[in-house]
């Protein structure tokens, strides 16, 4: 029970912080369809104006995707640091909390955060190219989400434990997000990449969740392309299984009582 | 038993000192060496050191923020390495009073999501919340976001976080840096407060006046050790500081004495002895000037501070 209200606590609190920030929520709103409008006009030039609203479409989900696991990853990497720089961490360790549980409340935060900020963005796509009858496949995205963002935060406590030891969070997130990007299928199908990338796509989540995002939207998923999602709860584990490695180490390096 | 106790403490720091842009070696900053103490429950105990001299290390330490290299400490009886979580309980701690909010945040909202951290269900955690604004005297400044705050809302809003989840112990640190004056008293009364109600404080001040008028027990640290403690009473008589007394002495000119004159603020000769037997002195130089006819204004004891015994210990 204790856990639960320190659960409900943190997500309460992180989540209001994050909404009253209105120019985070308009930012990352704005990106996908600034970017995929920039794709999608370059195409037509290319193409002699073949390109069509499906292919625009392809690439806002894939930016939408490409913002929340940079979003994700960034504030992984940045929870250490910024607990510390505002002096919440030190707080948070003195009391009769698990960080386990605080870093995962967080994370839980910003997986509803990035639902929401999904919903907000796909809802206007859908409408202006499939129309508002596609509208309802948005709430078996979500379902999907709540599901394939599990491995999302296994990955990222990954992350999180490495900045815990390379102090820095800026070159871990950059390093980070620059291979999710490229490799994770968000701008263009990742059969175009060489094989070796092909294979680090298909071990990273991204490229399964934006795959199943498309199709769900395009009402062409089928129950079995959840298999792959069942095995990236492997992250979770790992993730899980690390990070208590890992602070076991860093309490035994640094004489910081976790 | 002792609300605090610990023996033998130690910590060090090893830090790289960098002697050129290639060359750098490896150092230790003895930040805590072999420190002993006992803190009777209820009442203020100050910790008084020089920057650097370890303060924040042993709050750190016996807060459970981090794990001392040798020795060992208990608070509520518990040991703070072994039984860190049954310690977190029962202690609140204040760090750096602007510190550790949601800027984007009231100072409801605030008090609240610590008193969840603490387990506690958000009406409950809402309910206490209100009690201590109203306690700190920010009251309906409560619903106005945390970046809105002055420094001196901030530091009282850091104490209620600190009360959230009813401690036995508090730990401050330097719970009034940087206040103006009137902030600043407040805060000193919400401690007297406090130690009233039958909490332990257990804080740390560069601010010698409020520490003496604040603290039951006071010890100085200088470079990782305890070398001084007491009451500030048994500070001053331990160390024999002298008292300063002054006579005014109501005339045109000088008296004619050997002991010292000075004009003073009021446009008559002051006649100021340092002693240690303030009473005595007292006595003899009234005597003294009234047997030479002259009529005593102004008299004035002068107790030695808190501030002359930290310097005298910290320089001895």
């Amino acid at each position: 029970m204790r856990a639960l209200n320190q659960l409900a606590g943190i997500v309460e609190a992180e989540f209001k912080a994050l909404i009253r920030e209105a120019g985070v929520f308009i930012f990352v709103v704005f990106f996908p369809f600034m970017i995929s409008l920039l794709t999608y006009g370059a195409g037509q030039a290319l193409t002699g104006g073949a390109a069509s609203p499906t292919q625009w479409f392809y690439q806002l989900i894939g930016f939408t995707i490409m913002m929340i696991a940079l979003t994700m990853s960034s504030s992984s990497a940045w929870y250490f640091r910024r607990g510390m720089m505002t002096g919440r961490l030190e707080y948070i360790l003195a009391a009769p909390i698990s960080p386990l549980t605080a870093v995962l409340s967080s994370a839980l935060t910003n997986t509803i955060f990035n639902i929401a900020y999904f919903i907000v963005v796909a809802a206007i796509g859908v409408i202006a190219v499939y129309g508002a009858y596609y509208l309802a496949n948005i709430l078996g995205v979500i379902l999907f989400l709540a599901l394939a963002l599990l491995p999302v935060i296994g990955f990222n406590l990954l992350v999180g434990i490495l900045t815990i030891f390379f102090r820095e969070p800026e070159p871990v997130a950059n390093l980070i997000n620059a291979i999710v990007s490229t490799v994770s299928g968000f701008a263009y199908p990742i059969i175009l990449l060489p094989s070796f990338l092909q294979i680090l796509g298909l071990i990273l989540p991204y490229s399964h969740i934006v795959d199943g995002v498309r199709e769900i939207l395009a009402g062409s998923f089928r129950l079995a392309q959840l298999s792959p999602h069942i095995f990236l709860l492997g992250y979770l584990i790992l993730g899980l299984a690390v990070f208590k490695v890992g602070e076991a180490v860093y309490v035994r390096k640094s004489g910081v009582h976790w | 038993m002792s609300a605090i106790a610990c023996e033998g403490l130690r910590k060090y720091y090893r830090v790289k000192v960098r002697r050129s842009f290639f060359n750098r070696i490896d150092s230790v900053i003895k930040a805590l060496d072999d420190v002993s103490l006992e803190v009777e429950k209820g009442v203020v105990f100050s910790l008084v050191g020089p920057n650097g001299a370890g303060k924040t290390t042993m709050v750190k330490i016996l807060s459970t923020l981090l794990i001392p290299d040798a020795g060992w400490a208990r608070v509520g009886g518990y040991d703070v390495v072994k039984q860190a979580g049954r310690v977190r309980r029962i202690i609140g701690l204040v760090l750096a009073p602007d510190k550790g909010f949601y800027t984007r945040l009231t100072g409801l909202e605030n008090l609240v999501y610590y008193g969840r951290l603490y387990g506690l269900s958000k009406g409950e955690a809402t309910r206490k919340a209100k009690e201590l604004l109203e306690l700190t005297g920010l009251g309906e400044d409560g619903m106005r976001l945390f970046e809105e705050y002055s420094l001196g809302m901030r530091a009282k809003l850091s104490i209620a976080k600190a009360l959230i989840n009813d401690p036995e112990i508090v730990f401050l640190d330097e719970p009034t840096i940087g206040l103006d004056p009137l902030s600043a008293r407040r805060i000193r009364n919400l401690i007297k407060d406090l130690a009233a109600g039958g909490m332990t404080v257990f804080m740390t001040s560069h601010n010698m006046w409020e520490v003496e008028n604040l603290s039951n027990t006071v010890a100085v640290i200088k470079s990782g050790s305890i070398v001084a403690k007491g009451s500030p009473a048994e500070l001053k008589e331990k160390l024999k500081l002298s008292y300063r007394v002054e006579v005014e002495v109501i005339a045109e000119s000088f008296p004619d004495t050997r002991l010292p004159v000075t004009m003073g603020e009021r446009g008559y000769p002051v006649v100021t002895v340092t002693t240690n037997r303030p009473s005595e002195d007292l006595v003899k130089v009234i005597d003294e000037m009234r047997g030479k006819g002259y009529s005593i204004g102004m008299v004035r004891v002068q107790e030695p501070s808190l501030e002359e015994v930290l310097t005298q210990v910290l320089s001895s």
